[in-house]
């Protein structure tokens, strides 16, 4: 399946899922992955 | 092939009640019941989430629309993709999830009450949003007993029992563990279905440049811009990306994920699974409309579809993944009601763990029953309200939500007032359009705008929560 003649806007739409998978995997990569924020106040 | 079909079905259906059943020997308390012990891990968090947000309307309904708009078609979902489910999966669940725990509530109307600090918004969101889930619930067993009425030639009534009986004994019996547990399972054929008519639609029209090419020349606004329709489709796409902040069935999710850490893969799967699901879908059903040049019915093109470029057989699959979408979303919506109608009793106060689950269990049954008596023959003005319930469930919570989580001036009379004035413009403005197309879409509009407009507005006029409730809320350690 090659993309060649397709307006913009659709081209846009689908890149826009694409931007979605890809800030998914960011966040997956950057967030952090062992200290958490406590729940209460004086809880460690 | 009626036998084969109906054989399949069966089996699925033991299948999910299989499934429920063992979910019912894992509680052993309360909190198990009602949101699976706050211990429910990211990838089923996040199947959980995806099923409860698509239907069947994303195998039946929203088809029509592909059919009818052709290309412009895959704007659709940009904004479940990227607010609905990746924004709220980064902003609003994490969040929420700390202060579920910082506070102790379990639902959402619990969330409304203790950060308010005032039962008159409880039960305001109560009300408002057991009214929309309850619609949404009618809407849904109408679109799968045609669905299955269509595709399997059963009787609309016999579909509508066998499917609702199966949806209430898991939900009833496995409570939220049986809830998440079959959606896990459902996932995967809605997904298999979904990215299987996509790639041989794909094929049917030599790709995505042919389909655009044979669409330009039925019609040039199947192709691309300018669009038909634009602004009330437009704010429908809005109003679909905004369940995911709004809908306490989803929202739940937030709270019942297991810790902070789980986000991490729960966004990813729940993003990817979403992109997987409406890309495909959008672009099979704008290939149907250069597929299939006539159809006597639009909402089922799909249907025709699949009969088309599918071996025989797969019509069988198309349907158990019409099944799944509608009772994933089901399951949760009813034992969402049920736990709205346990905040709204105050029933912890009142009884023993043990008649909670009997409290539970009748509830869902007595829920489940008046739908379906509804869904059996819709009343009239139910039928009106099918096209409002987006409106409410997105745009009607979504300001007390919001900014409940992060403005700290925010005062419990702003967004009662806010609430009681979105849902209310929902409904007028739908009213005066007749209920019908655009105006149930217009309807969005004013309901979001109130929503998102009152609390400040009404905050700033108004005396603002005790020091005691931010220091609650929004303390840092």
């Amino acid at each position: 399946m090659v993309i060649l003649i397709v307006s913009w806007d659709i081209v846009l739409a689908i890149a826009l899922y694409i931007i979605a998978l890809v800030i998914s995997i960011l966040y997956y990569f950057t967030s952090n992955k062992k200290s958490v924020e406590p729940y209460n106040c004086g809880e460690k | 092939m009626m036998l084969i079909t109906i054989i399949a079905i069966a089996v699925y259906l033991a299948i999910m009640t299989l499934i429920g059943l063992i979910a019912m020997t894992k509680i052993k308390s309360v909190d198990d019941l009602y949101v699976g012990g706050m211990n429910i891990g990211g990838i089923v968090t996040a199947l959980s989430f995806f099923t409860t947000y698509f239907s069947s309307v994303i195998f039946i309904g929203a088809t029509a629309l592909g059919w009818k708009y052709g290309l412009p078609i895959v704007w659709k979902d940009i904004f479940v993709v990227l607010i609905g489910t990746l924004g709220a999966f980064i902003i609003l669940g994490p969040r929420l999830m700390i202060l579920s725990r910082r506070l102790g509530f379990k639902s959402v109307v619990e969330f409304i009450e203790k950060r308010y600090s005032s039962r008159l918004a409880g039960l305001t969101a109560a009300t408002v949003m057991f009214v929309g889930l309850f619609i949404y619930c009618i809407s849904i067993m109408v679109g799968v007993a045609r669905a299955v009425e269509v595709v399997a030639g059963v009787s609309y009534t016999i579909a509508l029992i066998a499917t609702i009986t199966v949806t209430l004994v898991y939900t009833a019996l496995g409570g939220y563990l049986g809830q998440v547990w079959t959606q896990a399972a459902q996932s995967v054929l809605m997904l298999f279905m979904a990215i299987a008519i996509c790639i041989l639609s794909l094929i049917a029209t030599n790709g995505l440049s042919g389909l655009h090419q044979t669409l330009s020349s039925i019609d040039p606004s199947l192709a691309g811009w300018p669009y038909r329709d634009f602004v009330p489709l437009f704010l429908l796409y809005i109003s679909l990306g905004l369940l995911g902040w709004g809908n306490p069935a989803l929202v739940m999710r937030f709270i019942s994920i297991r810790d902070r850490i789980s986000f991490r893969s729960a966004t990813v799967i729940a993003t990817v699974t979403t992109v997987a699901l409406t890309l495909s879908l959008n672009l099979a059903s704008a290939a149907s409309r250069a597929i299939l040049s006539e159809v006597p019915n639009p909402e089922y093109a799909f249907t025709y579809l699949v009969q088309r470029i599918f071996p025989q057989g797969f019509d069988i699959i198309f349907l158990l993944a019409v099944l799944s979408a509608s009772m994933s979303t089901l399951t949760a919506i009813m034992g969402t009601m049920t736990h709205i109608l346990r905040d709204v009793v105050g029933l912890k106060k009142v009884f023993s763990s043990r008649n909670e689950f009997l409290f539970y269990r009748i509830v869902t049954v007595i829920i489940a029953l008046t739908a379906t008596v509804m869904a059996l023959q819709p009343p009239q003005m139910i039928i009106v309200l099918f096209g409002v319930t987006t409106s409410i469930l997105s745009g009607v919570l979504i300001g007390p939500i919001v900014y409940g989580l992060f403005w700290r001036r925010t005062s419990a009379i702003a967004v009662t007032i806010a609430m009681i004035a979105s849902f209310t413009s929902a409904i007028a403005v739908s009213a005066y359009g007749g209920f019908k197309f655009p105006w149930t879409y217009y309807a969005f509009g004013p309901t979001i705008l109130l929503s998102l407009l009152i609390p400040p507005l009404v905050s700033l006029v108004t005396k603002p929560p005790s020091r005691e409730v931010i220091d609650r809320v929004f303390s840092k350690c």
